[in-house]
């Protein structure tokens, strides 16, 4: 199974853009068989080896892209948004590296999706909760 | 044909990062101009922390706000001591935010933040974790040598 790059959403093994967002998929004229998309079917050379892992910035040594990692924002958003849940975060992250050196580049964008999830309910439960309590404050002292 | 889907796919990419980087660097200058310059502790629009308004206790978060005052105020010291993890939270910040303006501005990010050579990719965020939490329960206990971790009073004269 494979992941966008830039939304993490699954992909079908068919499609040539990630049917979430439309990103492009890199290296999808790599996968094996005549099932590659229509995209590169009508380009030959787009099936040659070796176009497809090179596109990602960060290719591991198996060709396989590293999925992004969290742990700056992370720490910042446990520390700046003051809650908690970003802590999920980090150590979902930290499974990333072991996974990809395992091979298991599947389990390691799941690590990576959750981290991101993770992070996000932390920025917007840290914000709303915040405003919430901005609005308490005021109400108080307005009615004190 | 490869050149332009390879840039296509570079260029969609950088374009969304580079809206979202514009917008956290925003949203850093806005949060520092509010609640650095234009309300001040104490007023009823100030931020108060839900977890130590609801509990009581101090989360990892308590005395940010406070210390970074301090220290824009010039006391750096009186400062850190509000939220010891200042001392480590300000520093990366300022890293990450030399590695987003790169970003903005179209070059590599020079700094390996989140890549660090093996195998502190797998520690530093467990150490990060496990860090944040011990700092959370010791500076809630109230005996002496971790009162020193716990933030000032909110409302000091």
């Amino acid at each position: 199974m494979k992941y966008c790059e830039k939304c993490s959403s699954i992909l079908n093994d068919e499609d040539s853009v990630c049917g979430n967002c439309g990103t492009k998929i890199p290296g999808a004229q790599s996968s094996s068989g005549g099932d590659a998309g229509a995209q590169s079917s009508s380009n030959p050379f787009g099936a040659s080896p070796g176009s497809g892992p090179s596109a990602g910035p960060n290719a591991g040594a198996g060709g396989q892209a590293t999925p992004p990692k969290y742990m700056v924002p992370g720490i910042l958003s446990i520390l700046f948004c003051c809650w908690p849940f970003a802590i999920p975060c980090l150590v979902y992250t930290s499974k990333i590296d072991g996974l990809m050196a395992q091979g298991k580049v599947d389990e390691a964008w799941e690590a990576s999706k959750k981290s991101k999830n993770w992070l996000i309910a932390s920025i917007v439960i840290g914000f709303v909760v915040q405003v919430i309590a901005i609005i308490i404050s005021v109400a108080a002292s307005a009615f004190s | 044909m490869l050149t332009a889907r390879g840039l296509g796919h570079s260029s969609g990419l950088g374009h969304r990062r580079r809206i979202l980087d514009i917008i956290i660097l925003a949203a850093q200058a806005g949060a520092l101009i509010v609640f650095g310059f234009l309300i001040k502790p104490g007023s009823a629009l100030y931020p108060p922390c839900p977890f130590h308004t609801l509990t009581g206790l101090h989360c990892p978060g308590c005395g940010t706000a406070r210390g970074i005052l301090r220290i824009l105020g010039g006391d750096i010291l009186g400062g850190l001591r509000q939220n010891l993890l200042l001392a480590l939270t300000l520093p990366l910040l300022a890293l990450a935010d030399i590695n987003i303006i790169f970003r903005v501005f179209g070059r590599k990010p020079p700094l390996p933040l989140e890549n660090p050579p093996q195998p502190w990719g797998k520690l530093l965020p467990l150490a990060a974790a496990i860090l944040i939490g011990a700092f959370w329960i010791l500076r809630n206990i109230p005996v002496f040598p971790f009162t020193f971790l716990a933030p000032e009073a909110l409302l000091r004269p």
